[in-house]
């Protein structure tokens, strides 16, 4: 059986180690993720003005796409236990619905005195481009006992 | 509170306050929208065995709430994210209130984008989030959508 509980300590983690996570983003996923968030932004809800804008149709919250870094950390990179301490973010591209979104993140800096890693991060759409790119501290589960 | 309806509306030190009591189902909904499995946010066990002792709300989740808030009665309609940066400070459990106070820290004609400044406190005053993030307007001079309308 596979363990999700498998997060990794500061001690454990590698530099340079990653890990991604794929997901195609439905109209379903930008219509909950808006009413979750109490937005009524039309670029998001309103066809009729998208396709007026040089974006052309609706486009996907971009908070959205960005919490599946933090999604991929906690699953797979350090895993299960890490929590979220700092976060920079960068929105390059829009999403679209229909768009298979990949996550990257990769390790590239630990502190072990203070149990802090550093984590570089990416999303890309289906043609490979990078639609956002940010950097996010988290602060691993410590070792049990 | 405004709205304001276009980007020479914004002026810089404009504040907006807007809060929310946040709730298990926005978090359980969110993670299941990102796929997220981390046991902090979705497992009252595991949790109770951390510091915490109870579940924990997602960051960026909360964040969007003064996103929103500013989407919807800052800048809107039609603004995009072009930056964010966010420390959590603090955990947010569910039942805590949140309130976002944002304030309008830099506007940028050139690029339509207007900057906030975004201080989130629970319902002790504590702050549990403290960053900014930067929004393009749509509007005006630059309203495509107007301009689409009007000429193609």
């Amino acid at each position: 059986m596979i363990n999700i509980l498998n997060g990794k300590t500061v001690h454990e983690v590698e530099i340079g180690e990653k890990a991604s996570m794929s997901k195609t983003i439905t109209e379903t996923d930008a219509y909950m993720f808006a009413a979750l968030t109490g937005s009524t932004n039309p670029l998001y809800l309103d066809e009729v003005f998208a396709s007026g804008t040089p974006l052309g149709r609706r486009i996907v919250p971009e908070l959205l796409i960005a919490s599946m870094l933090p999604a991929t950390q906690g699953n797979f990179l350090p895993g299960e236990g890490n929590l979220h301490l700092k976060q920079h973010l960068d929105f390059l591209k829009p999403v679209f619905i229909g768009d298979t979104i990949t996550t990257e993140v990769e390790i590239i800096g630990k502190d072990v005195e203070r149990n802090r890693v550093t984590i570089r991060q990416a999303c890309r759409n289906q043609d490979g481009e990078v639609v956002v790119t940010g950097e996010a501290v988290v602060w691993p589960k410590k070792r049990e006992g | 509170m405004r709205a304001y309806g276009s980007f020479s509306d914004i002026k810089i030190g404009d504040r907006l306050r807007y809060a929310k009591t946040m709730t298990e189902a926005e978090t359980y909904l969110g993670v299941g929208l990102i796929g997220a499995l981390n046991p902090v946010h979705i497992d009252e066990e595991y949790c109770k065995k951390t510091r915490f002792k109870r579940r924990l709300g997602v960051g960026l989740l909360v964040n969007a709430l003064a996103v929103s808030a500013a989407e919807n009665f800052l800048v809107g309609p039609g603004t995009q994210l072009v930056s964010l940066d966010a420390k959590f400070v603090a955990p947010v459990y569910f039942g805590d209130t949140v309130t976002a106070e944002l304030e309008v820290i830099g506007t940028d004609s050139e690029e339509q984008t207007v900057t906030f400044k975004n201080t989130m406190t629970n319902q002790d005053g504590n702050p549990v989030l403290l960053g900014e993030f930067k929004l393009r307007v749509r509007g005006e001079s630059g309203d495509q959508h107007s301009q689409r309308q009007d000429g193609a």
